[in-house]
């Protein structure tokens, strides 16, 4: 496959931007925000998903398919890990496309309060996450981004019987790879709302609708220190959701559409990004 | 920031993490305590025949969170089942006879599970005496007795104040030397002992029947065990001298026509037909199991 130069490789970085440290959701958490979550102690849990995203426009349509695996591990009753190997399936770039595996994450969420009621849970939590250029960043197009990153977040959350209410802030803190390039740091708030329709018991499938709003903004990427005009940006997302659990297992899915964007410059813009996944602990 | 830099800042966060990492662990490790911060050093162990111990659970929320209550309080030695309910937000255990549970244990395996133990509840199995104005539940298969007292009456107290309704409930019970369940809540008594709240009474009930075909330890406990296992039975022993198996149950009768149907999934019986139901008196209860 041919190697393109110019901006090609930059919109490429930023495409990466929507993976590698995404913070996959944990039981009843957002699925593309953070949440207070963490895995019971000496739990084991493992989840699969599938995420598509496409864009398109400034003469280009891109289009991901990645398969992300994770496994988490509960350290303790308020502090968890999570390991995220991506998959990338098909990458696809203008007429460039390509497959392998992408840059693996590490997460520690740490969850520094509870208050617990009868019915009610109220939770905060703080996430530091790296993701490692593990991906092969001279595939045309990469798989990696070629530069370690830092994730920082935020997260807040009142759970009850009935509805879920969720808030979260998020940094992404990019560094610069081997070719010069840094991406644009990023910053994104997300506040969810989720509802049980039905009060299940224990042993029964229990099902709960959310509703997300994704609110990104990201810096102009640099090349050699120097901004790159068609790069960085606002964008705001509205996401519908659902989870449905039985006992240790759990399907979740959810779709991103963008509702608002302000990007600097000419870029592809987000058409959707569609997430499914199954988790299971034990 | 070059690459090598960042992987140093990486690392140094990291090392950041035994922060959380040490200080929850020295949590867990130490005495536990309820989540208000209250000392549990003045919980007496429950003693004695312990039927059921039911836990109410703060910050139950969700069924997939509950997998992990399930899997710290099944782990507790002593636990025969378990039922999770989200929409009271308990956890009963039905306790294996014999065993015993302690509330320290109770409490860390449910905030290892990521929730907040509030009340633990016990069904305590044993007869009755009275003692002037006092009313005592005496332990079956144990030493030691509870002093009865109705909830929010300064229980700890010793004076063990109870309702007239109550009081002449477990007047009869106790006139009929009756093998009763009480469901409530134990505390230390202030004067020395041992108080339960009665919150719940219930009379113990039992069956016998005659099961031909029991042949040998094992095929009395595999009986045992399927009989413990059917609906509302609290406890089934297999006496092989006799060919009989004696079933009791918390707050009804054992149903004959079910208990009929499990022997018969064992491949004993039929199980011929006897004389009605009786509640556990006094020439009955507490029996040893005979083999």
């Amino acid at each position: 496959m041919p190697h393109t130069e110019g901006p090609v490789p930059l919109l490429v970085a930023a495409g990466l931007l929507a993976l590698g440290l995404t913070a996959a959701s944990e039981a009843h958490d957002p699925i593309f925000g953070i949440g207070p979550h963490v895995i019971y102690r000496g739990g084991v849990g493992i989840e699969t998903e599938l995420e598509v995203e496409r864009a398109s426009g400034a003469g280009e349509v891109r289009r991901d398919v990645v398969l992300h695996t994770e496994v988490l591990y509960g350290v303790t009753a308020d502090f968890a890990l999570t390991l995220a190997v991506p998959a990338v399936l098909d990458r696809e770039r203008g007429v460039d496309a390509s497959s392998g595996p992408g840059d693996l994450s590490l997460r520690a969420k740490y969850r520094f309060w509870r208050n617990d009621r009868p019915g009610i849970q109220d939770a905060a939590a703080a996430v530091f996450g790296v993701k490692l250029p593990t991906g092969d960043k001279d595939a045309a197009p990469p798989l990696g981004s070629g530069s370690t990153d830092l994730l920082f977040g935020l997260a807040v959350a009142r759970e009850s019987r009935r509805w879920y209410y969720f808030g979260d802030i998020r940094y992404r803190l990019n560094t610069e790879n081997a070719t010069g390039l840094k991406q644009g740091d990023r910053f994104s708030a997300d506040a969810a709302i989720g509802i049980r329709p039905r009060l299940t018991e224990y042993l029964e499938p229990d099902l709960v609708l959310t509703v997300e709003l994704n609110w990104e903004t990201s810096s102009r990427n640099e090349q050699d220190g120097a901004g790159v005009a068609d790069s960085g940006g606002e964008r705001l997302f509205f996401s519908p959701g659902f989870f449905l659990t039985y006992r240790n297992w759990a399907v979740k899915g959810a779709v991103q559409i963008p509702v608002y964007r302000a990007l600097n410059g000419t870029q592809p813009e987000d058409d959707f990004r569609a997430v499914l996944a199954v988790e299971t602990h034990f | 920031m070059s690459r090598a830099k960042s992987s140093l800042v990486a690392v140094a966060l990291f090392g950041l993490l035994p922060a959380p990492l040490a200080g929850a662990e020295s949590s867990a490790e130490t005495e536990p305590r309820a989540r208000d911060g209250s000392s549990t050093e003045a919980e007496i162990p429950l003693e004695g025949e312990i039927a059921r111990c039911t836990i109410s659970v703060d910050g139950l929320v969700c069924p997939f969170c509950a997998y992990g209550l399930e899997k710290k309080l099944k782990k507790l030695d002593g636990v025969r089942s378990l039922d999770i309910s989200l929409n009271e937000g308990t956890a009963t255990l039905s306790v294996t006879q014999g065993k015993n549970l302690r509330p320290a244990d109770i409490r860390s395996a449910v905030e290892e599970a990521g929730f907040t133990p509030r009340e633990i509840s016990i069904t305590v199995v044993g007869t009755l005496s009275i003692e002037g104005r006092k009313v005592f539940l005496r332990l079956r298969g144990a030493e030691g007795k509870y002093l009865l007292s109705e909830r929010g009456t300064g229980e700890a107290d010793g004076r063990g104040a109870l309702n007239e309704k109550t009081r002449g409930q477990l007047s009869d019970l106790a006139g009929r030397g009756a093998v009763v369940a009480i469901t409530g809540t134990a505390f230390a008594l202030a004067t020395g002992g041992h108080g339960l709240s009665t919150d719940v009474v219930e009379q113990v009930f039992s069956i016998t029947l005659d099961v031909p075909g029991v042949r040998g330890e094992k095929g009395a406990l595999r009986l045992e065990e399927l009989l413990k296992n059917a609906e509302g039975v609290y406890r089934a022993s297999v006496s092989l001298l006799d060919g009989q198996v004696t079933v009791e149950s918390i707050g009804r009768e054992p149903g004959r026509a079910a208990l009929a149907k499990v022997v018969a999934v064992a491949g004993l019986g039929p199980v011929p037909e006897k004389d009605a139901d009786r509640p556990v008196g006094r020439n009955t209860g507490g029996e040893e199991d005979k083999r």
